[in-house]
């Protein structure tokens, strides 16, 4: 059991953990000074008291409380033979978290349900193949390692075809981010974002026709001038291939950008795939912060650097981008102190205020002051069909 | 010294909670309309209650319908019997259920009581409700006193129930927090089955937020704040 908290201790985050039985008695314990069992088992037996009034009265199984403080944050997963409490930082990236501690979880579960088998000393080994079973379904609740390896596939296909096929997206985020694996979400599904030029895209069908994708004919046939899916049934991987243009609420041109990096769009192009959604949810938010974290501000052509430049040539003459950009800037310096850290924190601050700096300075055409004279009274955006 | 109220300035929902939370040994009298009960509690837990020919948990669900009368603590005063095993938390979020589903009083009665609100307060209340229930991702609101009486909703479902458990994921967040040395409470997230209900306490009122499947806790409670301010 004392492994089974270490690995959820090892999160980064997270502070330490502990287990108590159905009766709210300590069971493990893994937790740092000043934390001790006086601090600790009222608190547990109050959590308990709620989780079970709850469930018997509203006859709803209670699965897990997520409580913030100021400072800090408790998760309590229902073992339903008792609970697991996890204190850690108040910011820590709770799906990344869920990855090891719902299968700690549910080891937890069986070894409390099996007390005599702790007792005997015994099945030490089975526990052990237990956890290592564990760490293994660790791995394949996140995906990312296989998709980014079917994405290298494809794109090397496709370039040896002479195709410039390049990642966006959530796993593009991935492959150039060192910070991902701590800031970014875990993926939802297994779905590649991929960026191809239109006179590319019969040629393309080859190439992930050989890799084992079927296209959706249907869809391709109907949208196939800006977007084409592909399906590969075995793997259970779709493709979802965005054609000169990536359209959701603004339209962002990959004319002359995708020769500029290897695997992915450039970088400034994947910011702005991020920056230009208008309901930008959680996993689009810890996106931009990685992104930023860890890219410095560069010039128009440093393409492994955020071309301010590039980006702020977008908004001189698009009221509408430099709109949703500078709103989504904000607001995600606004959020930052629930989602990073402090060096991160700092760094990522300094980054955004200096891309607003250069959005804000950049010369303004006149159609862009023309729409600006309308301002929010008109919607300045498209509404993306997904 | 005995301690001596009346039932509107707190109620017996908020003297179990009291009583529980300071871990007390102690026997309440309450009398309404002539009629009394008591209700006793030995460190912390409720162990014994009584009105008429009640007793137990029963007699708990009645007293808890009394809308107003009077009562009277004292303190390490031991129970005569114990007729109860159940948690306070479970008695509670019963009796809400019970009196909800009409087994003895309305919530129109209920809500007679403290409810320190005016109507302006009420009307602000249900625009709070509203303005919160327009952030993405949430689903409904409900604005709840601290003791259970519900100021504004915008819910699907019965607002007393959904409001219930707004007030006691809020009360146990607190009261972990303080004893964890962690606090003050921000927000909690309770997951139930499908649903997940984000909670935010303000000085005199808890809010629940239903989240939609997608929605993101923090976002939501971000926008939330702002609202609340």
């Amino acid at each position: 059991m004392e492994q089974l908290l270490a690995d959820i201790n090892a999160v980064a985050g997270v502070k330490g953990s502990f287990v108590c039985d159905v009766e709210g008695a300590l069971v493990a314990l893994s937790l740092p000074e000043p934390f001790d069992e006086a601090r600790i088992l009222p608190a547990t037996r109050t959590i308990l008291q709620t989780i079970q009034g709850l469930e018997t009265t509203r006859r709803r199984k209670v699965q897990e409380l997520d409580i913030l403080f100021r400072d800090a944050r408790m998760v309590v997963k229902n073992l339903r033979v008792g609970c697991l409490y996890v204190v850690c930082a108040r910011n820590i990236n709770v799906p990344l978290l869920n990855l090891t501690a719902n299968l700690t979880a549910k080891k937890l579960t069986e070894i409390l349900k099996q007390p005599e088998a702790q007792a005997t000393g015994g099945p030490a080994v089975a526990v052990a193949e237990e956890e290592a079973a564990a760490r293994e379904e660790v791995a394949i609740a996140d995906p990312s390692a296989l998709l980014l390896a079917r994405a290298r596939e494809t794109i090397g296909a496709a370039a040896r075809r002479g195709i410039c096929l390049r990642l966006l997206g959530g796993m593009a985020v991935k492959a150039i981010c060192d910070s991902a694996a701590s800031i970014t979400l875990p993926p939802e599904g297994l779905d590649l974002d991929l960026a191809v030029y239109g006179k590319d895209r019969k040629q393309l069908d080859l190439v992930v026709e050989d890799l084992g994708y079927e296209p959706q004919r249907r869809f391709n046939a109907l949208h196939g001038r800006s977007r084409l899916k592909y399906f590969n049934e075995q793997q259970g991987i779709a493709l979802d291939v965005f054609v000169d243009t990536f359209h959701m609420c603004h339209r962002l041109a990959f004319a002359d950008r995708l020769e500029l990096s290897e695997l992915t769009v450039p970088v400034a192009d994947l910011l702005l795939s991020k920056l230009q959604i208008v309901q930008m949810g959680e996993k689009d938010l810890r996106d931009i912060y990685a992104i930023l974290f860890d890219h410095e501000l560069g010039h128009l052509g440093e393409v492994d650097s955020v071309e301010a430049s590039y980006i702020g040539s977008i908004c001189s003459d698009d009221w509408g981008w430099y709109k949703t950009i500078t709103l989504n800037l904000a607001k995600s310096l606004e959020l930052v102190d629930d989602f990073l850290v402090d060096e991160e924190r700092e760094v990522y601050i300094s980054r955004a205020r200096q891309l607003m700096q250069v959005v804000e300075a950049v010369p303004k055409s006149l159609r862009w002051q023309a729409r600006a004279r309308i301002g929010e009274a008109r919607r300045w955006y498209d509404l993306p069909e997904e | 010294m005995p301690l001596e109220g009346s039932l509107q300035e707190l109620s017996l929902t908020n003297i179990i909670q009291l009583n529980c939370n300071e871990m007390n040994t102690a026997t309440v009298v309450l009398i309404h309309e002539g009629r009394e009960g008591t209700v006793c509690f030995a460190d912390g837990a409720v162990v014994h209650a009584a009105v008429e020919d009640l007793v137990g948990e029963e007699a708990v669900y009645e007293l808890l319908s009394w809308p107003d009368g009077s009562f009277i603590v004292e303190q390490g005063q031991a129970a005569p019997d114990r007729t109860i095993s159940s948690n306070w938390n479970s008695l509670l979020l019963e009796g809400i259920r019970r009196l909800d589903e009409g087994d003895s009083v309305t919530w129109d009665e209920v809500e007679v009581e403290p409810a320190p609100i005016s109507s302006d307060d009420g009307d602000d209340m249900t625009r709070l409700a509203r303005d919160l229930k327009t952030i993405g991702g949430v689903e409904g609101t409900v604005i709840i006193s601290h003791d259970g009486v519900v100021f504004a909703s915008e819910i699907d479902g019965n607002p007393e129930k959904e409001g219930a458990v707004a007030v006691f994921v809020g009360n146990a967040a607190k009261e972990a927090g303080e004893t964890m040395q962690l606090a003050p409470f921000d927000w909690g997230l309770i997951t139930m089955g499908n649903d997940r209900m984000l909670v935010m306490e303000r000085p005199t009122f808890f809010v629940g937020l239903a989240l939609g499947e997608k929605a993101s806790p923090a976002l939501v409670s971000a926008e939330a704040a702002k609202i609340l301010g």
